[in-house]
């Protein structure tokens, strides 16, 4: 149960701010939720059980 | 509540604890220790031998109007001390602390997360102290905090380099990117600031520079850029700028002693007689110790140098420090396939 909790969380994290990242009028915000995009997936990652992908995904 | 979700909290507690005494404490050092240098006494007037400063610096810190300027990008400009915190507050997670103890019936190793990537969980989050520096500079509204933003976020991309060359350097003989490994490593044998004083030098300078300290505070340079990204934070704000670099400096020096001073271990000396908590406290006394020696030479240095110039900064990063951690580099492969290390 808590994963599928997380899961919906961040994937719902990713998904919007991915969205935030093209529809945005200020670049600077634009930038700042594509690096929330990239730290949602890596949750994401750390949720199937790939540490080594999550850490990639972070820098 | 189970017990590993006890012990997890536990030992995060401990860190927690431990940082945010640093701030307070280092304060009073800053001070005093170069006052002590340069023949005068330092502040002694708050507590005795001043103690007390760092608790008469907060409440002025809370008590100091919080302002935010008028053309700055609000969200972000709140934003931003926040972040600050979160690769110091974050970053301790994989520092090991102890060897895998018995406590209270339960088996536990001494290190928040023992994970197989942790030097490069540490790296990543430690990277992601740029964006607040970036983001401070930019959403004040003021030329002096986004030239100050610009320096820090090239200066720490350009020494995370040296300093990531000679951390690989520092993992390869222990044949992991577990730190609990590399100290095992280093109890078997000679401390890596023995066998890899080269690589050593590096991650020092590396270090002085990913933090900006002197001789590398050119973010924050006073006699050109006012105080560079953090010129318009003023209040609790400014304390957390604050805090977390200190926060920062104490991770890192951890960082450096798990990787060239042993760790939580001592030479010669044998912990594994004492119970599990004893063990665990006496690990976690020794590399405080370790880290303490390492903050009080960044204050020791800082007091000593001069600043470098922005040009003088890139030429030592490139073309000094980066072919240095090389040589190191291939000079530890080549041991260890000789199989000297």
């Amino acid at each position: 149960v808590t994963e599928i909790a997380v899961f919906a969380v961040f994937a719902a994290a990713a998904l919007v701010s991915a969205v935030v990242v093209v529809a945005h009028r200020n670049p600077v915000y634009s930038t700042m939720s594509l690096v929330v995009t990239l730290l949602s997936t890596a949750v994401l990652f750390v949720l199937l059980g790939s540490p080594f992908l999550a850490v990639l995904q972070v820098d | 509540v189970s017990a590993e979700l006890v012990a997890v909290l536990a030992k995060t507690g401990l860190w927690v604890f431990a940082l945010l005494q640093v701030a307070p404490v280092m304060l009073w050092l800053e001070r005093r220790a170069p006052a002590f240098m340069q023949d005068r006494l330092g502040p002694n007037r708050v507590g005795p031998l001043g103690l007390l400063q760092g608790i008469a610096d907060a409440v002025k810190f809370i008590f100091k109007e919080d302002t935010i300027p008028s053309g700055a990008d609000r969200g972000l400009f709140l934003l931003a001390p926040a972040l600050a915190l979160v690769p110091a507050l974050t970053t301790f997670v994989v520092l090991p602390f102890g060897p895998t103890v018995e406590i209270a019936g339960h088996t536990t190793a001494l290190v928040v997360v023992d994970s197989d990537v942790g030097i490069l969980v540490f790296l990543s989050l430690a990277s992601l102290g740029v964006y607040s520096l970036v983001l401070a500079g930019w959403s004040s509204n003021n030329k002096w905090s986004l030239i100050g933003s610009i320096r820090a976020s090239a200066q720490m991309i350009s020494y995370e380099l040296a300093l990531t060359t000679t951390v690989v350097c520092a993992l390869i003989p222990a044949g992991a990117m577990n730190l609990g490994a590399v100290v095992d490593y280093q109890r078997e044998g000679l401390w890596q600031v023995v066998t890899q004083p080269l690589g050593f030098l590096v991650f020092l300078v590396a270090a002085f520079a990913e933090t900006n300290r002197l001789p590398f505070d050119l973010p924050e340079a006073e006699s050109e850029l006012v105080a560079g990204y953090h010129t318009e934070y003023g209040s609790m704000r400014f304390a957390m700028f604050f805090m977390g670099e200190y926060m920062s400096m104490t991770t890192l020096a951890a960082l450096g002693v798990t990787l060239y001073f042993g760790g939580w271990s001592l030479p010669f000396v044998d912990f594994s007689g004492f119970s599990g908590l004893v063990q665990a406290l006496l690990g976690f006394g020794v590399i405080m110790l370790k880290v303490g020696l390492w903050l009080f030479f960044f204050i020791w240095v800082r007091w000593t140098f001069p600043r470098f110039r922005y040009d003088q900064l890139m030429h030592l990063g490139w073309k000094v420090l980066l072919p240095l951690a090389l040589v190191q580099f291939v000079a530890t492969a080549a041991l260890v396939v000789g199989g000297v290390l």
